[in-house]
């Protein structure tokens, strides 16, 4: 009784194929499905705009990790427009940065469109402490942009020595603590004591990627 | 600082509390209807906004198989298919099993408040020939946020146990009465709503934990009419439930019915506002910018023999990289155009960006003004022009977006040249051989059939328009043919000999035609088609549109010459001949949701009307339904006094994350019949512009600069 009930409901559920006014009569299920123009790579082969940065040794390299699914990847940079870097991943996903912050993520699912964080970044480059405001713009699974505001306290939580691949590492840790009216996180950044710049990070990217780690890796 | 700090903590807290205290009776837990419920009754629950169920549940003789849709934040309609084991007599007509559609309509009044319960009203099988049909009132409170009681009252099949006097007597002596159904199903059974005795019912629903809930329900069903031949023993009112929720959404639910009847049941709702992946998975696109370095670039650099004709190779393979066939390209001063056919994207205003970007990261720099033409099968059909300093300006703005939508230009394509078509842009030829799959629903003796074989596709396209093309398909194995039913019509069997060709055929030319598409006049699309149109007509066809770009209306007209085929789907055709056609209306009523009426002349030569309705996601996730009123009367009709179906379509990037022009689209009509019935021809102009036209394009701008 019931393999008869699981069996009607899979066949329900295997619902067939076919252009609009196709389906009265008879429906096809088309079991192969295309997406044109998209080539199969021969395993363990880059796609060519990826095996493009790898083949040049001078094009930068970060590593980033996803906290809840420790998933991660050895990113390259791709280009830098208006100081807004894209960071491309092997599997051809991508993440927006500026200055160390990320601005935007690609293809890792519940997209972070694109921010605004021109006050918080202000704050964390500077050693500052304050309140600052941040937008984010996030694509929904209605194909919409959702735009959502937060309000951040920025603080500095004193200095620590860090291991990176490029060496040991002297920075000044700040903290972004952001709220808005369903959702709170709070990224941390280690900013180089030297150069001045986010040598890593750990930052918020939605609800559904939860927290990502970057860092300043050797190629 | 220190104290700001907390206040907004504070804040925050509370808020969260009050979202949680707020979010009660989400009505996930669907009934042996596949509604939302206890065991069998209802609940005055709803499911959220756009869910769709589906549920087959399986107890004693009763088998239910049942999709809801939650049409409206307050309406959910269901569609059921039933079998009840040895209702009647083996010696029956039909045989002792029957069969039965049905559909189903709740409506919730109020939602819940503090201190009052949510109330609805509801009609179960309103419709059909009347087995299962009940009318309901039921009120449902929760106590904190576990437990919820629910109580009711029916009529019809839910007032069984205990019933008394319809205490709606009070307004009309007319609703004392309850007639047992004797038409022929499908039609509105107003007359029995809400009529006769009456019964009350309840019960108490507990959620032990997030994985499984419990029900217990005091049923008023007495399972009258199934108790004399099927064997079902109801010896107690007293129902119980226990479902567990597995963590792919799956739920599966045990009860006891009356005692002793055990059953099962698995259901399993599907959020069409939740795809697999949320934005997709599709590559990164490039950004746009660093045009002095592209002055540089070998394409466009002279000496290096760089010009159009290197450019145009450049943007060729670069837009097939990206799924998009340039078909024609021209430059000249500031402006540059491409005639483009988007073979990858669902969502076209991506498609848009997409081939926007690719102009602007290989064009040389001194081309500002960047036209995307889309044309299908070489037809254009809509332009969308951007400026190359607004996409470098907002690709990374948090509402870019918008504005880049406030910025660009979308036009009607109509007077688009031919200049600068590429080479061998045409002739086209299309060829695919696939394994495919038939089906065939509701037989009696064989509610589901089906046929696996081989099918051939082939197109030739010489010049944009025509297209010369032709469908085989050859069934390998199946049991469509094995049904042995024969058209019992009343009138011109225009689709009930679908068995018989079925079995007289063995290779199926299912298509052979020549088609030319059009564009006769600003916001005007030709369409003329001819050959062997469909499985069971061939002739010719006509249809001319008129749809302005930004426009929410479309008008349209069709008019067909056919002849019916024979039924060994090869070459010949029999007597029977006629003609038929529409004139069409279509409208974007907006949030979602799409009309369309047609009037005009059917199949079998009768006339009338088909109205549809469909709710469309703006990810692409279609739920509809159509009914079809002609001058057939409805005994003469049949089986369903009229035509009429559901339809459900799901893009194949809702599931699988990647981007693709392909969906998963099934109709499901009760019964075929004759009356009602309209050719089939491809490419019906409506559904081939759409997607291009300025409203869907605007409405797919969140994803431009994906």
């Amino acid at each position: 009784m019931i393999r008869h009930a699981v069996l009607t409901l899979l066949t329900t559920m295997l619902l067939s194929a076919c252009t609009a006014g196709e389906s009265l009569i008879y429906r096809g299920l088309e079991m192969v499905e295309d997406e044109p123009g998209r080539v199969a790579l021969p395993a363990g082969q880059f796609p060519p705009r990826f095996a493009a940065l790898v083949a040049d040794t001078s094009v930068p390299l970060l590593v980033v990790t996803i906290e809840s699914s420790k998933q991660g990847g050895r990113l390259l940079l791709e280009n830098s427009v208006n100081d807004v870097e894209t960071w491309l991943s092997a599997d051809m996903s991508a993440l927006m940065i500026q200055n160390g912050i990320i601005r935007g993520t690609r293809g890792v699912g519940s997209e972070l469109f694109a921010s605004d964080i021109s006050e918080p970044m202000k704050l964390i480059l500077s050693g500052n402490t304050g309140y600052s405001d941040r937008f984010t713009s996030n694509l929904g699974g209605d194909d919409r942009i959702r735009t959502r505001t937060y309000r951040c306290l920025v603080e500095t939580r004193g200095s620590d020595v860090i291991n990176l691949e490029i060496g040991r590492v002297a920075t000044r840790v700040m903290t972004e603590d952001c709220k808005s009216m369903d959702q709170s996180f709070t990224n941390t950044y280690w900013v180089s004591s030297t150069t001045g710049a986010i040598v890593q990070s750990r930052q918020w990217a939605g609800d559904e990627v939860g927290y990502m780690i970057t860092q300043v890796g050797v190629r | 600082m220190q104290e700001r700090t907390k206040r907004i903590t504070y804040a925050t807290g509370v808020f969260l509390v009050a979202v949680t205290g707020a979010s009660t009776l989400s009505g996930q837990s669907l009934t042996t209807y596949g509604t939302p419920g206890l065991v069998e009754m209802p609940t005055a629950e709803v499911m959220n906004d756009g869910d769709f169920a589906i549920t087959a549940s399986a107890f004693g003789p009763n088998y239910r198989y049942t999709a809801a849709f939650q049409v409206l934040p307050r309406v959910y309609g269901a569609f059921r298919y039933s079998k009840i084991s040895n209702i009647n007599p083996p010696t029956a007509a039909y045989g002792g099993d029957t069969y039965d559609r049905s559909f189903d309509i709740h409506f919730q009044m109020f939602d819940e408040a503090r201190y009052r319960p949510a109330m609805a009203i509801g009609l179960r099988d309103f419709s059909g020939t009347g087995v299962l049909s009940s009318e309901y009132v039921v009120a449902t409170k929760s106590l904190g946020s576990n437990i919820e009681i629910t109580g009711g009252m029916g009529w019809g099949r839910l007032a069984g146990r205990g019933s008394f006097s319809n205490p709606l007597s009070v307004f009309s002596d007319s609703f004392d009465t309850r007639k047992r159904g004797a038409n022929t199903g499908g039609q509105l059974e107003t007359g029995n709503w809400f009529r006769g005795p009456a019964s009350l019912f309840g019960g108490v629903k507990w959620k032990i934990n997030d994985k499984a809930t419990f029900f217990a329900e005091y049923s008023s069903d007495l399972y009258t009419r199934e108790s004399t031949n099927t064997g079902i023993d109801i010896s107690t009112p007293l129902n119980l439930g226990l479902e567990y929720r597995f963590k792919n959404g799956v739920n599966l639910k045990g009860y006891i019915v009356g005692g002793n009847e055990i059953g099962a049941q698995l259901s399993y709702v599907l959020q069409p506002l939740k795809p697999s992946v949320p934005g997709g998975m599709e590559n990164a696109p490039r950004s746009v910018g660093a045009r002095n370095r592209l002055a540089i670039a070998d394409w466009n650099n002279t000496q290096k023999g760089g010009g159009k004709d290197a450019v145009q190779r450049v943007l060729t393979s670069r837009l097939a990289a990206d799924g998009i066939e340039l078909q024609g390209f021209t430059m000249s001063g500031a402006q540059a155009t491409v005639r483009v056919d988007n073979k990858r994207w669902g969502v076209e205003a991506q498609a848009a960006g997409r081939a926007a970007r690719v102009m602007a990261t290989t064009l040389p720099p001194e081309i500002e003004e960047l036209t995307v033409v889309f044309q299908e099968n070489g037809v254009p059909i809509s332009r969308v022009v951007t400026q190359r300093s607004d996409l470098e300006e907002l690709q990374f703005d948090y509402d870019g977006p918008w504005r880049t939508l406030a910025r660009a230009s979308i036009e009607d394509a109509y007077d688009e040249s031919r200049v600068g078509t590429i080479e061998d842009a045409f002739p086209v030829f299309e060829s695919s051989f696939r394994p495919y799959m038939a089906t065939s629903y509701f037989d009696p003796n064989s509610p589901i059939r089906a046929d696996l074989g081989l099918q051939l596709r082939l197109a030739y396209r010489p010049t944009p328009g025509l297209t010369f093309a032709g469908q085989l398909r050859y069934p390998l194995v199946g049991n469509i043919d094995d049904s042995t039913r024969v058209s019992d019509s009343l009138i011109e069997p225009v689709r009930t000999n679908a068995v018989r060709y079925a079995q007289e055929s063995d290779l199926e030319v299912n298509r052979l035609t020549t088609e030319y598409i059009f564009r006769p006049g600003q916001d005007l699309f030709g369409r003329v088609s001819a050959g062997y149109l469909e499985n069971m007509f061939g002739g010719v066809s006509a249809e001319v549109l008129w749809y302005p770009t930004s426009s929410r209306l479309a008008l349209g007209a069709e008019i067909n010459y056919v002849k019916q085929r024979d039924f060994d789907m090869l070459f010949g055709f029999q007597d029977y001949e006629v003609l038929t056609g529409h004139a069409s209306a279509y409208y974007d009523f907006g949030n979602g949701f799409y009309g369309q009426l047609d009037v005009g002349r059917y199949l079998a030569g009768d006339y009338g009307a088909t109205i549809s309705i469909d709710r469309e996601f703006n990810n692409g996730f279609k739920v509809g339904g159509y009914f079809t009123l002609t001058d057939v009367p409805f005994d003469t009709f049949g089986e369903g006094s009229f035509d009429k179906g559901l339809r459900i379509e799901i893009p194949f990037s809702w599931i699988t994350g990647r981007p693709s022009r392909t969906s998963i689209a099934q109709t499901i009509s009760p019964i075929t019949r004759d009356g009602g019935a309209r050719l089939i021809v491809q490419n019906r102009l409506h559904g081939y512009v759409r997607d291009y036209r300025g409203k869907e394009l605007s409405d797919g701008w969140g994803r431009y600069l994906r």
